[in-house]
Formats: C-alpha cells, sequence, structure tokens
C-alpha cells in the first residue's frame, strides 16, 4: 500500500492542476485551430445565415405578403389551365381552385418561396461569378416553382381520389421531393460553378 | 480527381438514403412520436408553478402533436378557462430535418468513425434547436395567458422571429450542421469551399509552411 504524505498530496494536487491548465492551453489551441481552418465555411454559413434571415423579414413585410400572394394566385390559375388541359373542368376565386366535386386553396406556405430563398441565399453566399450566380437564381426559380405547380395539380387531382391519400402526399411525399430537389439543385449547381465534373 | 469522390456519387447516395429515411417513417414514426412527445414533455415541463403544460397526440390539419398551456391561476373551479394549443407536425418538424442531416453525413465520403461521431452530435444538436425553437414558441403563446411578459414593442418581432424559424430550420439547420461538422478541405474541395473567393484553393498557415 501507498502512504500519502501531505506533502505528496499537495505536489499532486499542482501537478493535476498545471495538467488542467495545460490541457485548457490545449482545447484553447484546438477551438483557435479549428476556427482557422474553418474561417471560409464560417464565412460563407454566416453570409448565408444573414441572407436567408433577411430575404424572410422581406417575406413577412406587407409588400413581401402581397407578392406571396399574387404567387399563390399565379400558381392556383396556372395549375387551373393545366388541370384544364387534362380534362378537369375547374373555376379559379382568389387562391382557391374549385371544381365539381372539390376545392383546393393555394395557402401562402405552398408558394415554395422559402425553398426558393434558401436557394437564393446558398447562391448568393457562394463565391462565383455574378453570370452563374443569375443562371443559378433562374435555374432555382424555374426548378422550385416548376415543381410547386406539379404539387399542387397532383394534390388538386388526389383531392379528388381520397382524403388519406392527399394527407399522404401533401405531408410526406410532396414535402420530401421539394427538400430532396432542392439539395439535389444546389449541390449540382456548385459541382457546376466550381467546374467539378459530376461524372467520373 | 482531386478532392476524392466526385459530386455525382455522394448526390445519388444522398438521395437513396434520404429517401429511404424519409420511408421509414411509415415502421418508426408513431414510436418517435411517443419519445419525442416524452422528450417535450421532460423538456417544457420544467415551468413555473401557475403554467401547466401537457403534450397530447391531436389528429388535425395543422399537426400530430399538440402542447396545451394551462394557467392554473385563470382556471375556474369546474376547469374551465382561456387555453393555448399550439398544433405541430413531428414528421416535419423533427424527423424530416434529422433525415436530411442523417443521409448528407452518412453520404460524404469519410471515415466511418468520423461519420458516426458526427451522425450522433449532429442529431443530439439538431434536437437542441427543435427543442429551442418549441421551447420559444410555448414562452411567446404564454404570454397571451399572462405567463410570460412580452413588451407590446417587440413583440411584432417576436412572432415574426417565429414565423421565420419555424419556417427555416427544418431545411437550412441540417445543411449548415453538415458542413460545420465534417467541414474538411479534401472533401469540400469536391464543391470547391476550400476557394473562398472561388480561385485557387485556400491554404492554411500550416499547409503554407511546409
Amino acid at each position: 500500500m501507498k502512504k500519502v504524505t501531505k506533502s505528496g498530496k499537495k505536489e499532486s494536487m499542482s501537478a493535476s492542476r498545471s495538467t488542467l491548465r495545460s490541457r485548457g492551453q490545449v482545447f484553447c489551441f484546438r477551438v483557435q485551430e479549428a476556427c482557422r481552418s474553418r474561417k471560409v465555411v464560417i464565412i460563407l454559413a454566416a453570409k448565408f445565415a444573414f441572407l436567408l434571415v433577411a430575404l424572410n423579414v422581406l417575406l413577412l413585410a406587407p409588400a413581401g405578403r402581397a407578392v406571396v400572394y399574387w404567387i399563390s394566385q399565379a400558381n392556383a390559375r396556372i395549375c387551373a389551365a393545366l388541370l384544364e388541359f387534362c380534362g378537369i373542368g375547374t373555376v379559379v376565386q382568389n387562391t382557391t381552385i374549385f371544381s365539381d366535386s372539390s376545392a383546393l386553396t393555394v395557402l401562402g406556405g405552398c408558394s415554395a418561396v422559402e425553398v426558393w430563398f434558401f436557394l437564393v441565399a446558398a447562391i448568393l453566399a457562394f463565391h462565383c461569378s455574378a453570370r452563374r450566380k443569375i443562371v443559378g437564381l433562374c435555374a432555382s426559380l424555374a426548378l422550385v416553382q416548376g415543381i410547386n405547380l406539379l404539387r399542387i395539380t397532383t394534390l388538386f387531382w388526389l383531392t379528388r381520389l381520397s382524403s388519406h391519400s392527399f394527407e399522404i402526399a401533401h405531408e410526406a411525399i410532396w414535402p420530401t421531393l421539394v427538400n430532396l430537389s432542392a439539395i439535389v439543385f444546389l449541390g449540382i449547381w456548385l459541382a457546376w460553378a466550381t467546374n467539378i465534373p459530376t461524372k467520373q | 480527381m482531386k478532392g476524392g469522390i466526385p459530386a455525382g456519387r455522394f448526390l445519388l447516395r444522398f438521395v437513396l438514403l434520404f429517401c429511404f429515411l424519409q420511408a421509414s417513417w411509415i415502421l418508426c414514426g408513431d414510436c418517435y412520436r411517443v419519445v419525442f412527445r416524452a422528450m417535450a414533455a421532460i423538456y417544457l415541463g420544467r415551468g413555473d408553478s401557475r403554467q401547466e403544460l401537457s403534450i397530447e397526440p391531436v389528429k388535425t390539419a395543422r399537426g400530430d402533436t399538440r402542447v396545451v398551456i394551462v394557467n392554473r391561476s385563470l382556471m375556474a373551479a369546474d376547469g374551465s378557462g382561456p387555453v393555448r394549443n399550439l398544433d405541430f407536425h413531428s414528421r416535419s418538424l423533427v424527423w424530416s430535418p434529422a433525415c436530411l442531416l442523417s443521409a448528407l453525413i452518412l453520404a460524404s465520403s469519410v471515415p466511418w468513425p468520423r461519420r458516426i461521431r458526427a451522425l450522433g452530435l449532429g442529431l443530439i444538436l439538431q434536437h437542441g434547436a427543435i427543442f429551442l425553437l418549441l421551447g420559444f414558441c410555448v414562452w411567446l403563446d404564454s404570454a397571451a395567458l399572462g405567463l410570460a411578459h412580452v413588451p407590446p414593442h417587440t413583440e411584432r418581432m417576436l412572432v415574426a422571429a417565429k414565423e421565420v424559424l419555424l419556417r427555416n430550420l427544418p431545411l437550412s439547420t441540417p445543411v449548415l450542421m453538415w458542413i460545420f461538422m465534417l467541414y474538411d478541405k479534401n472533401l469540400f474541395s469536391t464543391y470547391g469551399l476550400d476557394r473562398p473567393m472561388g480561385g485557387k484553393p485556400c491554404q492554411s498557415k500550416t499547409m503554407l509552411r511546409k
């Protein structure tokens, strides 16, 4: 058995204190190194977050709400035209599409503006040429609105079939597809904007 | 190719994993809802003595989980009184972002121990962020029952902040967390994220010294 004397105790305590200090220093050094090596990503993330918040704040302003309403109305009208083309007779009133057996209201949150803003913030935060950014912004708008039109059209069609299938498509399938398309688009755009081939 | 995997292969793996994880809701959804409600009850239950919070399963268009906020001092003897209900979809608010983060991390070409570490930490942080958001929403709603004091001039701003966070947190936080946790020059050079100005890859001081 070891005998622990008072002086031994003091020594071990001071040793552990110095170890702790050195551990603390190592931790601080590691944090500094991590921040330094992640500087690019931290700047990128900060710009992205700032742009996302700024765009959403604009959306909450009266003018922004009017733009969202206008987009919802345009979506409803285009979807009604698509449904007419498919042989389903519809009438549009404000943002609601009516048919003989069902009705669907395109709400503000159904305009997919948030997903587009996510892409806009990511594209604008990333450093590349202005031409590539403009192409990215236009392509993302076309993609998001195209998918949203398809979403509203299929959802309206599903309301005529059954409410259960509408719920599954509305809550599970379409949100997954919209998020997936946004991330995949971002990945492809980033690869294109930095001239990195997507195929080996 | 410089930077390891081509972007196409990563995207393919991500799409397959994301679809698989989202589809697993059919099997795990009920169990996950129960666990999430229990966790939320533990987290949100720490209110003051006047406040009574309960988390109930519901089936409405606004959500599958309801947080009922009650101010005991405003309740009548027969149990009637003002109540605030906060409905949300546990799938879209919690499960989908967790799936997104998991798919992004698991599809990345980094060593498996690092992937597992990042996945564990990421899921904890993701859930933490959602719980913080829920706590904020409950606090804001409880002001209507006199349980919290929100200055009138800041109320509109806080409501706007709540809307912005509820809309953007599920899609943006997993992407940001993935970038922060798996940031690696070799991996992210696949996406040119090592080039701050879109030109030459950036070099750290230690690399320059070498």
